[in-house]
């Protein structure tokens, strides 16, 4: 019997350059906004809805408000009772929220769910904003009292690179620059109109300075409000909604193969257990090839783009060889002979990534999902790769803790 | 294949050159920031290199004084003038640019409402040819728009190159707009202004501000956006279209007589700081505001109203429709008031469809405009969030105004305004 599917029929995320907190609004608003623009992209009635899960971090700490399942009842009166549930797996929690309604769907317990990431991060300062991330790492052991404690574990990792491999900060900069220069091609995308050039992100002035060992602000992904929602369905129900619309199933995006690994949460840890080994994060690296079995692709030559979770240049860099881009340890290549860049052999991030895009915590794993699927629907506009049938995502929660992915393709 | 590596921008030391001249420097262009000293170019520069929070575009960028200016010219492939709104000052430099351009230079102004005819007028063929309005809105960084605005003589090959230039890399939201007294953005925006500061007459200015403040549709109420903005930049904005536009809301342009004493005592707004505007200096955390009748800043108790309050709740949680609604369904007085405001913006903008802009262009370019020049809801947008056209026209009709057949005759069912996520703009 062949395996069950899930298919996404559209999506719709919010404008990350906005700044909820100061229009006033509440999570609710966000939650609304990306709903009504995913029903209407994927031309579906509210009523159609069977099922809904709320990926969000710690709408709890910004917002003072937990259950975020039961607010999707809050956007049309036609999901009144449908079953909700929120999940939460730090920066991952978007994608286990994806995981939660394709396992539901794959076991046929509902024919169309509707997936809701979330985060609204301005309704603090920059350092308390830093101390609630510090919960998504061992708060009591590596968090607590430190000032931007992410920065500083993603600047270990990139030292780690750099005593195992040797890694030139020029190389990160070059990262930066290219998600930055994605960016302004995406319309919803946060830093869209910001400035950057990769003499900026080489730099070390007034404007971008250190703040964690060697991440500089450059290196870094933003602070952003945003909301992603997408709906999932089953074959059955993707079929009946493809012939309604005249199109061929085969041309839908759907799910093809996904991969879920949990690494130990403290960061030392992490680099005593791959000590010797090819693979700084290797439960990173096994997430991906699971990904890959499922999808029945041999390596990364079967995806065509990469959508990955570039929090900070050094975790971009970790996934230009961990999904195979170069041999371990050498994703430098991959940065210099423009591979990773658009026109390249696989390019990474043409939303712009966490860097460029923006990063609304809970909601980065769902709009990676969107993008991937707008790409193989070639729906992308001005990011569109060109071919690209199969694209990959990589969603990490923690300091390399919960590693997703997806592998998102179109039968035909 | 025209390029544009060199820029000179003049008067680079006022808030509009030094900006607009570091959105030339982010697109990779080298800039010559020109003014009166080199020192205040260099400031200039600075205030570009905060606004791209990057050193390193002050590494493509020159400070100059005006001594320097023919030779930095003669190498330009734009001149961006961005000098006082004094005709006979920019015409005056435009004679040093006339003798000194390259043939193929583009020279254009950043005036808000001078008439680019006349700008352009006598000058040499080649600089009539090349010479065109590009309006920035301040501050660029913030605010894309760009009004476009030409004269008979504009080279049609230089306006498509402009406007594609301006769109990508200078990334500005582009409005050709008709040379008409202060454009599209400042008729229509300055319009509603003036009505609020006109309504102070009688009412108080924080119970103005509250009626049309923030839940409206934009960022700031309009009496504060006027102290921002300065009182005596809103005089010559007012007086510049009372005296040369005619159009069925002439009135609205007459400034209230209380405003001239203002400015005369040098309440500017927030540029006097000891003095103040609208608003006085801040006092134990409180902001007294201006009492025309007794010519002095008072505390006032901020006024309350429970049709606001809802509306704000319902923005809050992105309701903007139903928001609207409560507005337009209340009945008392500052309701009506609130009403007749956003109904008259709403009228005057359409009406102004063929008059500040194309007709071909519909509602688009005055949407666009104070979308991305006011950041305020665009008219459009009303349009749609009230149901359409004929449910507009309605609202429009019960505020007393005839509907403009720029607006009937719109098709019902089509979304009217082209801006996305129209929500932003009601702030709660």
């Amino acid at each position: 019997m062949a395996r069950p599917r899930t298919y996404i029929l559209g999506g719709s995320q919010t404008d990350f350059a906005r700044n909820w907190s100061k229009e006033g609004k509440s999570i609710l608003a966000m939650m609304r906004e990306a709903t009504e623009g995913a029903l209407l992209d994927a031309d579906v009635a509210p009523g159609d809805i069977e099922v809904a899960h709320v990926g969000n971090f710690a709408a709890e700490l910004y917002c003072m408000q937990g259950h975020l399942g039961a607010f999707v009842l809050e956007v049309a009166p036609e999901f009144a009772g449908i079953p909700t549930s929120r999940h939460e797996a730090a920066c991952a929690s978007g994608s286990i929220a994806v995981l939660a309604a394709s396992s539901e769907i794959e076991a046929r317990r509902y024919g169309m769910a509707l997936v809701v990431g979330v985060e609204q991060m301005k309704t603090v300062d920059s350092t308390r904003g830093g101390d609630f991330l510090g919960t998504a790492a061992w708060y009591e052991r590596e968090a607590r009292g430190v000032e931007f404690p992410f920065p500083k574990l993603f600047g270990r990792l990139g030292d780690e690179y750099d005593r195992r491999y040797g890694l030139r900060d020029e190389h990160l900069a070059r990262i930066a620059a290219i998600n930055y220069d994605n960016a302004k091609r995406n319309p919803r995308a946060q830093t869209r109109d910001w400035y950057m050039s990769e003499a900026h992100a080489c730099g070390t002035g007034k404007y971008n300075g250190h703040i964690g060992g060697r991440i500089r602000v450059s290196d870094c992904s933003q602070v952003t409000d945003g909301a992603v929602a997408v709906i999932l369905a089953s074959e059955a129900v993707a079929r009946a909604w493809s012939q309604r619309r005249g199109i061929a199933l085969e041309s839908v995006p759907q799910i093809l193969g996904w991969g879920h690994r949990t690494a130990p949460i403290a960061f030392e840890r992490k680099l005593r257990e791959s000590a010797g080994a090819a693979y700084v994060l290797p439960h990173t690296r096994q997430a991906i090839l699971d990904a890959f079995t499922r999808a029945g692709i041999a390596d990364v030559g079967g995806v065509r783009a990469i959508e990955t979770h570039d929090c900070f240049t050094t975790s971009e860099y970790m996934a230009i060889d961990h999904f195979g881009l170069t041999p371990p340890g050498e994703s430098w290549r991959a940065i210099e002979d423009g591979s990773i860049a658009p026109g390249g052999r696989c390019p990474i991030n043409p939303s712009g990534g966490l860097i460029g895009a923006g990063h609304p915590v809970g909601a980065t794993g769902v709009r990676q999902l969107l993008d991937a699927s707008l790409q193989v629907s070639n729906r992308a506009g001005e990011t569109q790769v060109p071919n690209a049938r199969r694209v990959a995502t990589l969603n990490i929660g923690g300091s390399g803790t919960t590693s997703c992915t997806f592998v998102i393709g179109r039968a035909a | 294949m025209r390029q544009i590596r060199r820029v000179a921008v003049l008067g680079a030391n006022g808030t509009m050159g030094a900006l607009s001249g570091g959105i030339f420097a982010q697109a990779g262009c080298e800039v010559a920031f020109v003014s009166r000293s080199r020192e205040k170019s260099q400031a200039g520069i600075e205030r570009a290199v905060a606004q791209s929070r990057s050193e390193e575009i002050a590494t493509r960028a020159t400070a100059a004084g005006y001594d320097e200016l023919p030779a930095i010219v003669q190498r330009s492939d734009w001149v961006f003038e961005a000098l006082g709104e004094d005709m006979a000052l920019k015409r005056e430099f435009y004679a040093i640019v006339d003798a000194n351009r390259r043939d193929d230079a583009i020279v254009s102004t950043v005036s808000s409402g001078l008439s680019i005819a006349a700008l352009a007028q006598d000058h040499s063929a080649g600089f009539r040819r090349h010479f065109l309005g590009t309006h920035f809105y301040n501050p660029p960084a913030k605010l894309p728009a760009c009004e476009l605005i030409t004269h008979p003589g504009t080279d049609p090959e230089v306006v498509r190159f402009a406007h594609a230039y301006l769109e990508n890399p200078l990334r500005r939201v582009v409005v050709p707009t008709r040379d008409v007294p202060a454009f599209a953005g400042n008729r229509i925006g300055f319009q509603f202004l003036n009505q609020a500061a006109r309504l102070t007459e009688s009412h108080s200015v924080l119970l103005v501000d509250t009626l049309l403040g923030p839940y409206t549709g934009r960022a700031m109420p309009p009496l504060a956006t006027i102290d921002l903005v300065g009182l005596d930049v809103h005089r010559a904005i007012v007086d510049n279209v009372f005296e040369n536009a005619v159009d069925e809301c002439r009135d609205c342009f007459r400034m209230p007589e209380f405003m001239q004493g203002m400015i005369a005592r040098g309440q500017l707004g927030m540029k006097s700081r000891g003095a103040g505007g609208f608003y006085g200096p801040k006092q134990n955390g409180h902001r007294p505001v201006w009492n025309p009748r007794r010519e002095s800043h008072e505390e006032v108790e901020l006024p309350r109203f429970e049709f606001i309050e809802e509306a704000r709740r319902l923005i809050r949680d992105g309701l903007y429709r139903e928001a609207l609604a409560v507005i337009f369904a209340a009945t008392d007085d500052a309701a009506r008031l609130v009403q007749h405001n956003l109904s008259g913006y709403v009228h005057y903008s359409f009406a102004r469809i063929g008059d500040v802009t194309e007709p071909e262009q519909g509602i688009a370019a005055i949407d666009d405009v104070m979308a991305f020049g006011f950041n305020w809801a665009p008219p459009g947008a009303f349009v749609d969030l009230l149901g359409g056209p004929a449910a507009t026209a309605a609202v429009l009709e019960r505020s007393g105004f005839h509907p403009p057949a720029s607006l009937t005759r719109l098709r019902e069912g089509m979304p009217v305004c082209r801006v996305r996520d129209v929500g932003r703009f009601f702030v709660a």
